[in-house]
């Protein structure tokens, strides 16, 4: 790939990454900051919103920018490995910090006419554990590529100019 | 031809794996979250707490007061619903004796905690909450208007779903559920 | 036609029940520990009172680094172990080339000459036959000699 096609690419992942970890998150969170059933209102606490909407901002900027460099790297490159992981990592507290406002627990208010009547509270605690849990074996998986790509690197360099120049790596 | 290196077959394995348990947790995400709006819709009528008006017995002879609450919880979803908990806190209002200008005083009667247990899919829990509390009646204001005493709830309703991966809660604040007059 | 379908739904819930169950235990401690690390990461990170300046700055400064090294080592230039051996690759190639094409002129050589030679057998053929009919004709007139000698020597011996 050329210069012009990987920046393209870096571009349209980044692009991607700020949809799904900004622009989604933040219309989906202001939505659901004071939604009715049944004439009750359940509300997110404001200073809740503010701090999920911090947070989306935050890390979502990290991870579309880290996204742009990795899929703007060539394939197999030791920055791409670095750059996966980063990623990986910031996706991680990306996650803990702003889906479950840094705990595991979600509470929303029941308002009923002006009055506080009660809430509603989601632990997910479990979930976000095995979530985790997912996310601990993918960082190990890019720790793996990062020193396969480094160990290996004559090899994969060998591979990815044997055809033609910028040619292609199927493993 | 091209030769896949051993390295990177190792990486394919553990790829599958995470395929298979992501696709796994988003499965039982999905169908947890299916399910929890089919049980948690108003309209199907799937948990009904309480079941009917809340009985109070009053005991003023030996200053105790008996609380039912029935309540019944249809499961239909796909996953078990399981520790399934139920608290009542009952708090009692009256004007009291001992302050100069009879100010009202609040106190506990009784905060219980009783467990039922798990309902399986398509099953239906049927039962009545019921608690005891002694009433601290030494200092009540038996002429106050336009009740003497004034009895508020806080409930809580709570129970794990999608293989415990969820735990709600749903919890109901200060509402009256009786009052007592000794002149009606 | 529901009922089949929810049946099939809770068939497909008892699997995935049944992937979870198993490989819970598994990945729950990984993921505690994933959270406790967390935890002490994000005390370091800029909290939501500090505002978002340091992370639109870091965000810059990644575009920024990610464009230039990029447009300047975009991959696709051949490293230096590999241009040596593109050179023996070369030099290989050429000497092959030079052999192949001396080979085929000698080849070629060869070829004239078993033309030529084959032409040459051909005439020799030719003048096989040829003395071959000639001395078949010798043959006949030497016969013919012989018997004008005899006829000769009769007439002779008669007179």
């Amino acid at each position: 790939m050329g210069r012009f096609s990987n920046i393209v690419k870096g571009i349209i992942f980044m692009c991607v990454y700020i949809g799904t970890t900004m622009v989604i998150p933040f219309l989906t969170f202001t939505w659901v900051k004071e939604v009715q059933i049944l004439g009750v209102a359940i509300v997110l606490t404001q200073h809740d919103y503010e701090k999920i909407i911090f947070w989306i901002s935050a890390f979502g900027l990290l991870i579309s920018t880290t996204a742009f460099f990795n899929y703007s790297s060539p394939k197999q490159s030791i920055r791409k490995g670095t750059f996966a992981m980063i990623q990986i990592i910031l996706n991680c507290l990306y996650i803990w910090s702003y889906k479950f406002s840094g705990a595991t627990e979600i509470r929303f208010e029941i308002v009923f006419e002006i009055a506080n009547i009660g809430f509603i509270s989601i632990n997910v605690q479990n979930m976000v554990m095995l979530y985790m849990g997912v996310y601990f074996l993918t960082i190990i998986l890019k720790g793996y590529d990062f020193f396969d790509f480094l160990l290996n690197r004559k090899t994969i360099r060998e591979k990815r100019y044997k055809k033609m120049v910028g040619g292609n790596d199927s493993s | 031809m091209n030769i896949i290196r051993y390295s990177r077959l190792f990486r394919w394995v553990v790829r599958a794996f995470l395929l298979v348990f992501t696709l796994s947790l988003s499965v039982v995400s999905l169908l947890g979250g299916w399910s929890a709006v089919t049980i948690l819709n108003p309209s199907s009528n799937d948990i009904n707490i309480p079941d009917g008006p809340i009985i109070t017995n009053f005991d003023i002879g030996n200053s105790s007061m008996e609380i039912i609450v029935p309540f019944n919880i249809s499961n239909g979803g796909v996953y078990a619903l399981s520790r399934i908990s139920l608290r009542f806190q009952v708090g009692m209002t009256f004007g009291n004796t001992s302050t100069l200008l009879n100010d009202t005083t609040t106190v506990q009667i009784f905060d219980t905690l009783q467990p039922y247990g798990s309902v399986l899919p398509g099953k239906t829990l049927k039962a009545n909450y019921s608690g005891t509390g002694s009433l601290p009646l030494s200092e009540v204001d038996i002429y106050r208007s336009p009740n003497a005493l004034e009895f508020y709830a806080n409930l809580t309703f709570s129970a794990s779903y999608s293989l415990n991966l969820y735990t709600f809660t749903v919890s109901i604040i200060k509402f009256s559920v009786g009052n007592y007059s000794w002149f009606p | 036609m529901i009922f089949q379908a929810v049946d099939f739904i809770q068939i497909i819930a008892n699997i995935v029940a049944a992937i979870l169950n198993f490989l819970n235990p598994i990945v729950s401690p990984m993921g505690e520990f994933m959270v406790n690390w967390m935890e002490v990461v994000l005390r370091f990170f800029p909290q939501p009172q500090d505002g978002l300046i340091v992370y639109v700055s870091i965000a810059i400064v990644i575009v920024i680094l990610g464009l230039i090294i990029n447009i300047t080592w975009p991959g696709n230039k051949r490293p230096g172990f590999l241009k040596k051996v593109d050179e023996v690759e070369d030099k290989v190639e050429e000497k092959i080339e030079e052999t192949e094409t001396s080979v085929k002129k000698k080849v070629k050589k060869a070829k004239k000459k078993a033309k030529d030679l084959e032409k040459k057998a051909d005439e020799l053929e030719e003048l096989e036959v040829e003395t071959d009919t000639l001395e078949e004709e010798l043959e006949e007139l030497e016969e013919d000699i012989k018997d004008i000698e005899e006829d000769l020597e009769e007439t002779i011996d008669e007179e």
